[in-house]
This record gives structure tokens, sequence and C-alpha cells, in this order.
């Protein structure tokens, strides 16, 4: 299986992904980032922090390619 | 295969230094039939739902207890180090709940589940050394409880480094401040409820309030109150006081 690095990009912050892990194929790489971002944003909203409509996901390969880009409204739904 | 026998008294020092045994006592445990068994690093010793028929003490390696949800994503429930017994549950329960998984290569000798609850029944302090091992896992499984069901992510992950740091030191494997975190960053986050990333940015959170250093797994905590302070640590659910007799 390939391995993809997912590296945040919150608000001001960058967090670069050691590590990686190994994912059926992009489909299910970026499931796991949309995921995350989820994750990441709510306790920021149960934290009472503020949350940035700018936060992203890069999503890259082994190589370093960035092969896929998750952003905040790919990952929340918003219904007025 | 023959198992060497002194790979025991790791573990009958720690009993002994709890509470001491008898010599028939520590004798009839050094006399237990063993099988030694070693893994890689991501195997099952036990699998979820097996029916076990022998318990494990790890000599060397990490191991820690899952479960696994139906959509594949899965819980670590606790880690066990060298020297901890893993499955006393299988001297009573019939079937396993959960698995048991390496994460580093992992050697460990089994001892047959009728021969610890023979050695429990001739011997009560076997019995009550059991039941105490049993009780502390026990209390750590509270205490993770808390940390996944009530705690922020970043005092999550504060908590299971300084559980780590607690409990290397106590083997022999840290000083109390610096220690190889034994496992990755993705089995981290299995162990307290979140992403791989988000256990990432709280990791980076840590280091960037000067709280942690880290170099790979290198962990070194730089200011001990603080990060005890962000994760709300009290080593007293470790129970390093043993049992009261």
């Amino acid at each position: 299986m390939p391995r993809y690095y997912f590296d945040l990009s919150n608000g001001a912050g960058f967090v670069h992904d050691p590590e990686g892990r190994d994912e059926g194929n992009l489909a299910a790489a970026r499931q796991v980032a949309i995921t995350a971002l989820r994750g990441i944003i709510s306790s920021e909203i149960n934290e009472g922090k503020p949350v940035s409509r700018r936060s992203f996901i890069s999503v890259r390969s082994e190589a370093g390619d960035e092969v896929a880009k998750v952003h905040f409204q790919d990952a929340i739904l918003i219904e007025d | 295969m023959t198992v060497d026998r002194s790979v025991l008294l790791p573990y009958l020092s720690k009993v002994e230094r709890r509470r001491s045994l008898s010599e028939a006592a520590s004798a009839a445990f050094m006399a237990l039939p063993l099988e030694q068994h070693s893994y890689e690093i991501y195997r099952d010793i036990l699998k979820e739902g097996d029916r076990p028929t022998r318990a494990c003490l790890i000599l060397t390696g990490v191991a820690s207890r899952y479960s696994t949800l139906k959509n594949g994503t899965q819980q670590i429930n606790s880690f066990h180090l060298a020297g901890d017994m893993v499955d006393l549950n299988a001297g009573l329960l019939t079937v396993s709940d959960s698995g048991i998984r390496t994460h580093t290569p992992t050697t460990v000798v089994t001892i047959g589940c009728e021969d610890i609850l023979d050695l429990a029944s001739d011997y009560p302090e076997w019995g009550r050394a059991f039941w105490f091992d049993t009780l502390v896992d026990a209390s750590i499984f509270r205490e993770w409880t808390v940390n996944v069901g009530r705690r922020t992510a970043v005092a999550r992950v504060a908590h299971l480094l300084l559980e780590f740091n607690a409990r290397l030191e106590k083997i022999g494997l840290g000083d109390g401040r610096a220690f190889v975190l034994p496992i990755t960053q993705a089995d981290l986050a299995d162990a307290v409820g979140l992403s791989a990333i988000h256990t990432n940015r709280s990791i980076q959170r840590l280091r960037r309030s000067g709280a942690i250093r880290t170099h790979g797994r290198n962990f070194v905590i730089e200011d001990y109150p603080a990060l005890v302070e962000e994760a709300s640590f009290d080593p007293a659910y470790l129970q390093p006081e043993g049992p009261r007799r």
C-alpha cells in the first residue's frame, strides 16, 4: 500500500507529518485528512478556541509531491 | 524448547517488592511450565474473540490491548511493557474481549491458565499478587477512560507521555525526565482516541509551550510541573504503594 503524509496548516501554525501512514489509495488518504480536519476543528470549537476557515491538510506522496489538499470547506458542512 | 527459568526473576522480584513471598511460593512459581515465543512488530499475541489457554509475561518489547470497531478503526486500551503479566484475565475469562498486539519485536513466556489457577489456590499469596496485578490494570483502564472521555487533545497526549515516562523509568528504560517513546505516533493516536494528525499537532503544542523537547522518538520533559498541570496527571492510579498486604 502506498504511504501518504499529512501536513496540517491551521491558521498561523504548520504541523509536519514525520511518519505518514499506509492507505489503499488516494481516496482513502483524502478521507483520512477529512476525518482528521473535522476532529481538530471540533476540538477547537469544544475548547472555545478560534477556528480558521483557512485550515487545510496537504496530502503528500512518498516522493514528497502534494497529491491532494483538503480544505476547511471540504470537511465542514455549513447550512444557513 | 526448554526455557531459561531465570526470565521469571524480574516478575518475581516485582511481586516480592510489593510483598515478600514464602520460599515454597517462590519455588512453585519458578517451577511453572513455560513456553517462550518471539514476535515481530505488529503481530497478534492474542486475537479478539480468541479462547486463550495461556497468560503471558513480557520479557522484552511492548504490547497493547486493543479493540477493533466495525469500520476498521481501533482503540488501544492499554500498553504493556517488559515485566508486565499481560493476560492474567485469561486465568478466569474464557473469551478474550480484546486483542493483544506487539508494537516492537517482543519476546514473551506463557504460563498455562490451569497452572495459574492452581498456583493461586495452592498459595493464597499468589492469588493476592495476581489479583493485585489485575486491579492495577483496571486502575489504569479507568484513568484511560477519563483520558479519552474528558480531557482535551493536548491533555490526553500529555497524560500518556507522562504514563510512559513513569512506567519506563520503573523498568530502568528512562530516568524520569527522558525516554524513547516505544510506539509510533499513529499508535499513540489510537490510544488517545485522536487522529494521528491531531496527535502530532498536540505534541507540537507541547513542544512549543516548552513542556517537552523531542527528536524523533526521543522525548525529554523540560518542564515537568507544567506537563503534569496540562495533563492533570496524578501517578496514584499506577498504584505505586503496592497492595494492602
